[in-house]
């Protein structure tokens, strides 16, 4: 009995000993939102359109890959194939953020690396479709000048690339009629994508 | 092949099978066994001190002449020795119970017939195990209906209904 | 079961009576049901009625392909998240037989055993809470959070972890992670000499859980137990030594067994020697992380094992995690079968509680460390 008291004192002791060490510690918490911890690089949230340098906006060419690989069906991208242009720019993108996992498959699959992850934190919604985001309200303004250039830098690219091949040929069939290198130029160029 | 497995394979209804016909990544012992021989099987493996991993039930009709598969697991603690016993039933779906030799089996017996309705003869409570008592369907085979098939086929293109409610 | 037949009721005995613990029970941590058939505090016959959590993912994977049911892995037990999450991409590489890179390898045993860490802590924190201490709850959540912070910084998620991919990992760890890890280790290990001291060594924890829920080795073999509820019961068996997966093998770590038959403590102390083994094997990661690639180089498009039945186990923190995948050759497979650690543990249930009294209960699905999706999945 008293043995049995004894160590029931000895444990209590011990365990008041550690809540005693541990109360005058620094508190764990943060007292949100007067203070804020930092957030990790590596954070997820609805998935954005990043700004390309090279192309002073989104570089989404609506290809349709995060569209087929997002496993909770959440993309929806259209795009068309604006004038006098090879490369395809998206017209839509939209997310519904409400079913989206943060798996990330998306991002890995995007051909030019345009999806990133926003660092907003703080969405609240009343419903399931509050959370419908527009991925392209950010560029649509500039969208026509996006265009323009890189209109300007398609042709440029297939100017250049025609002058290269005309050259090349030229070199190689240089003994041959100086028009039918011209013929020959716009027919390997078509095959490019 | 070990001791074991030649045991296994001299029981009535079990044959090895073909080592280059069926890949078990993983076990490394397969066989393919009558439904009437699963009992004698588990209990011999229940003597060898092995223990069942999992029951595992497949729907294969859409196969030629395939049918429902059940597919029982054994190991053994402290190594690892995996036979995988495979049982394809016959039309009518019924299965014996193991549940005396391995009370663990209980569980995966019920969800056999819960998830693909296979019916195991002489379970003592062979009831619905994941879904509501009141259910009907068997939700695992393949051709289960679902309210929505829309949803559920991969990679299908958000339709403007489907963004209108979901 | 006999057990359970005994539950249909029993008007002629007016002393006995039905209680249904859960769905919503705090100590059930999550969605089980429990009915009960007592008399006056004893249990008579306990049927577990499970299923609230189901959220198909058998179904689900059976419905797209082997990439898109990578966010659903992690989902199947989100405490220990990480260790499902990359238990799924081992799985697809041995069936597919992919190589990983080495360092890819030891980041994932790192991260793995760290979310063990975390698991393992949250177990202790809400056990102990259940059984009326409310301050090393306290303690190991804010331990956990540690773990946490840690790994969110590599892989932008607190539990649902989406970290793993096919033939490697998502990102590549910092000097900042590695750093961080270290000193968690370093501050862990005297942290659990203060668990020891405040839960272990107390007179009162050890009186609720010595000789409280006997999961003993008659049950092993007819239930297939593993993990904790394994070792517990004095069987060294883990399935990262039995058959060393993702480089295992390398790490130097000891298996604990219990020591007095396989009651609540032995669960409890089995648990807490596994923390320590966790932090020896991240020891021996952190110092032997090789420099390299982390995704193999080859990684083939579609993701095609070949036809037939692939069987791939780990070690969870709930014990014996397997998948067996049957593949037809194609893209989706014809069956994902998920053979969790919980649901085994709670099917002996209807066995193990009978006998024992109403508030042991409590004791008892609180050691077992059950997690109620993964039972339903
Ligand atoms: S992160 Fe995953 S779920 Fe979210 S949009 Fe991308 S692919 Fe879909
Ligand atoms: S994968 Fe990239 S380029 Fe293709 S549609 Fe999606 S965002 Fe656009």
């Amino acid at each position: 009995m008293l043995k049995q008291t004894l160590t029931g004192a000895r444990s209590l002791l011990t365990g008041m000993k550690v809540t005693f060490k541990n109360a005058f510690k620094k508190p764990v918490t943060s007292q949100y939102p007067r203070e804020r911890i930092e957030m990790s690089q590596a954070y997820r949230n609805v998935i954005v359109l990043v700004e390309k340098e090279d192309v002073g906006s989104h570089d989404c060419i609506d290809c349709g890959m995060c569209e087929r690989v997002c496993p909770s069906f959440c993309i929806k991208v259209e795009g068309e194939r604006p004038e006098g242009m090879k490369r395809k720019r998206a017209t839509r993108f939209e997310v519904d953020f409400a079913l989206c996992s943060e798996c990330g498959l998306c991002l890995d699959v995007c051909p030019t690396d345009t999806l990133g992850y926003s660092r907003e934190f703080d969405q609240a919604g009343y419903g399931r479709n509050d959370f419908l985001y527009d991925l392209l309200i950010p560029y649509r303004d500039r969208e026509e000048t996006v265009r323009d250039t890189l209109r300007a830098a398609e042709a440029e690219a297939a100017a250049a690339k025609k002058a290269a091949v005309a050259k090349k040929a030229a070199a190689k069939k240089a003994a041959e009629e100086k028009d039918a290198a011209g013929d020959e130029a716009p027919g390997g160029d078509g095959d490019d994508s | 092949m070990t001791e074991l497995a030649g045991r296994v394979t001299s029981l009535d209804g079990i044959s090895a099978a073909d080592d280059d016909a069926v890949l078990a990544n993983g076990c490394q012992h397969v066989y393919h066994s009558q439904s009437s021989a699963i009992r004698d099987a588990a209990r011999l493996f229940r003597d060898s001190d092995y223990h069942l991993e999992h029951i595992t039930c497949l729907d294969l009709r859409s196969d030629e002449g395939g049918g429902l598969r059940l597919s029982y697991q054994f190991n053994v603690h402290g190594t690892s020795d995996r036979h995988l016993l495979l049982v394809d039933l016959a039309p009518d779906a019924h299965a014996p119970t193991i549940v005396d030799i391995f009370r663990g089996a209980d569980w995966y017996e019920r969800e056999a017939f819960d998830m693909h309705g296979v019916v195991i003869d002489d379970h003592p409570d062979l009831r619905r195990l994941l879904m509501p008592e009141d259910y009907t369907g068997h939700p695992l085979l393949k051709d289960f209906a679902d309210a929505d098939p829309e949803r559920h086929i991969m990679a299908a293109p958000m339709s403007e209904e489907d963004e209108g409610d979901g | 079961m006999a057990e359970t037949m005994e539950l249909v009721p029993d008007a002629t005995d007016p002393k006995t009576y039905y209680l249904n613990m859960g769905p919503q029970h705090p100590s059930t941590h999550g969605v089980l049901r429990i009915r009960l058939h007592l008399e006056g505090e004893r249990i008579l016959g306990a049927d577990p009625i499970i299923g609230y959590g189901h959220r198909a993912h058998e179904k689900m994977a059976e419905n797209r392909d082997y990439l898109q049911f990578l966010p659903n892995s992690s989902r199947v037990d989100y405490l220990s998240g990480m260790i499902y999450n990359l238990a799924y991409c081992q799985a697809i590489e041995h069936a597919i037989e992919l190589d990983v890179p080495e360092r890819a390898e030891v980041i994932r045993i790192i991260c793995g055993e760290l979310n063990r860490i975390s698991s393992h802590l949250l177990w202790l924190g809400t056990f102990v809470l259940d059984l009326g201490g409310f301050t090393p709850f306290l303690y190991g959540f804010d331990d956990r959070e540690k773990i946490l912070d840690i790994l969110d910084s590599i892989t932008g998620s607190r539990l649902t972890y989406c970290y793993g991919r096919f033939g490697g990992v998502t990102m590549d760890v910092d000097d900042e992670f590695l750093r961080r890890t270290s000193d968690f280790c370093d501050y862990f290990k005297r942290r659990l000499g203060e668990f020891d001291e405040l839960v272990t060594d107390n007179v009162i924890y050890q009186q609720r859980t010595k000789d409280v829920g006997v999961i003993s080795s008659d049950l092993i073999q007819d239930y297939a137990l593993s993990g904790p509820v394994l070792r517990a019961a004095g069987v060294a068996h883990d399935v990262r030594k039995t058959e060393p997966y993702g480089g295992y093998d390398r790490f130097d770590f000891d298996v604990p067994v219990g020591q007095r038959g396989g009651d609540c403590f032995d669960r409890h102390t089995v648990r807490m020697e596994e923390m320590r083994q966790s932090l020896r094997i991240i020891d021996q990661a952190l110092a032997c992380l090789p420099d390299g690639p982390i995704m193999a180089a080859k990684v083939p498009k579609r993701i095609r094992p070949p036809a037939g039945d692939h069987y791939f186990a780990v070690e969870s923190a709930r014990g014996h995690f397997g998948m067996f995948i049957t593949s037809d050759g194609t893209d989706i497979p014809v069956r994902h079968k998920l053979r969790t650690p919980s649901f085994v543990n709670v099917s002996t249930m209807p066995v193990v509680l009978p006998g024992t009294m109403l508030a042991d209960t409590v004791a008892i699905l609180g050691s077992i460390d059950i997690v109620v999706p993964e039972i339903d999945r």
